[in-house]
């Protein structure tokens, strides 16, 4: 496209005005109507045509009143905002003094050190014992009765299952002889 | 009207005139001077709804955005202030219509507050994004009235003006704005912007959803439109220039 007809389509699309044209081709443009004397015939016509638009005129400023409709309906002043913003600083302030409160509370001094005597290290005993109480199992009952020796080896007296071993009495002889008569008349 | 009346008309304007038929090819310096200076003025304007740096304020539209979502008031009047009257004027000219160009504009903002406190900027501008919103329900409107479009009329009379001289101002704006009514919507966008708002080509270009080559192509048929529709009041004007 030669700068002349480039000239013109400006011209027709923007007119005269080289503040009008698109800014990258003003100057150029410019140059060639220093130099043709067609490009500004081209331009004085473009003029005529500004003139008369421009001859609508202003369009006149609106009243006061639309500026006042048009605030009087303007976001309002979001109140809530305060109130969020202490709604989320109130706890984060109250979390802050308590764990200085924990933080800088001193700790409770320890107990002076007292050199136990030997009565005070017996009493301390047994009350602890007493407070433990004493665990008392069934099998400690059965090994706690006389006259039962766990480790006492086999085979034992009238004993059937030899294999598993028999508890050996350490009996008197009339319990051995009243154990055996027993025996004999449950088998019986 | 006669040219000599129309070209009356437009010098009162307090913009450049038509250049009559036997008038030099190179517009006169002065003439010159003061259109680039109107254009400037636009360009100024328009930089300064989007550029924050221009705004007293120093503030930019995303930072106030961002207050007017808290419920600022104070940011609230400053994008109000930045961005109303060029809204307004924009849905004025696609609508014809001084009225309805304010509930646009009313509704506009009404959506900016809603979506305000979520507003991220990313992508369009802000102000890119507010005139998307008025040429959208412009659009709407135009679909539920189908009517035409009336006058929106720039009432630029002032006290001491000379009644004749007010007429033909007013007869010239009539004709000029009742011709841009009848233009495409999208064609009379694109022009609004970029010749009545001072708008660089990409940003109205992102406000039609389409690419900038688009755009001219919607500007040169938009401009061609108006020609020929004023060419019944204006037609020697137009034409006189160039063969």
């Amino acid at each position: 496209m030669s700068d002349l007809t480039r000239l013109e389509r400006v011209l027709e699309a923007y007119g005269a005005e080289p503040e009008r044209w698109p800014a990258d081709e003003r100057a150029g443009l410019e140059a060639l109507l220093a130099q043709s004397g067609r490009a500004r015939d081209l331009r004085d016509a473009a003029a005529r045509l500004d003139a008369l638009l421009d001859a609508a005129g202003d369009v006149p400023p609106p009243g006061p009143e639309l500026a006042d409709r048009v605030l009087d309906r303007a976001p309002p002043e979001r109140a809530t905002t305060h109130r969020w913003r202490w709604a989320s600083v109130v706890p984060l302030a109250a979390a802050a003094v308590l764990a200085l409160y924990v933080t800088r509370t001193p700790e409770p001094a320890p107990p002076a050190p007292v050199e136990p005597s030997a009565a005070a290290t017996t009493d301390s005993f047994e009350i602890a014992m007493t407070d433990l109480g004493v665990y008392t199992t069934p099998t400690d009952v059965l090994l706690s009765l006389d006259g039962v020796d766990p480790l006492a080896g086999v085979p034992a007296f009238d004993c059937e299952e030899s294999d598993l071993g028999c508890l050996q009495l350490d009996l008197e002889g009339s319990d051995r002889r009243t154990m055996q008569q027993e025996a004999r008349r449950m088998r019986t | 009207m006669s040219i000599v009346a129309l070209t009356a008309a437009l010098g009162e304007l307090g913009r450049p005139a038509v250049v009559v038929r036997d008038a030099p090819a190179p517009d006169p310096p002065s003439r010159a001077a003061s259109r680039r200076a109107h254009v400037t003025r636009l360009r100024e304007r328009a930089d300064a709804s989007n550029n924050a740096s221009v705004d007293r304020t120093r503030e930019s539209d995303e930072e106030l955005m961002a207050r007017a979502g808290q419920g600022d008031r104070e940011a609230c009047q400053r994008l109000v202030e930045r961005h109303l009257g060029r809204i307004h004027a924009f849905a004025t000219r696609i609508l014809g219509n001084a009225a309805e160009g304010e509930d646009v504009a009313q509704e506009v903002f009404l959506r900016l507050w809603k979506h305000a406190a979520r507003w991220k900027p990313t992508g369009a501008k802000l102000s890119t994004w507010l005139h998307r919103i008025a040429l959208n329900l412009c659009l709407n409107k135009r679909e539920r009235q189908r009517e035409t479009p009336s006058e929106h009329v720039a009432e630029t009379a002032h006290a001491g003006d000379d009644p004749d001289a007010v007429a033909r101002r007013r007869d010239m704006e009539r004709h000029v704005n009742a011709a841009l009514g009848t233009l495409p919507t999208n064609q009379r966008a694109a022009i609004t912007m970029c010749h009545y708002q001072g708008m660089k080509n990409a940003e109205a270009a992102e406000v039609l959803g389409v690419s900038v080559e688009a755009l001219e192509s919607l500007l040169a048929r938009g401009r061609r439109g108006m020609r020929a529709r004023l060419a019944s009041v204006a037609g020697e004007l137009l034409d006189g220039g160039v063969a």
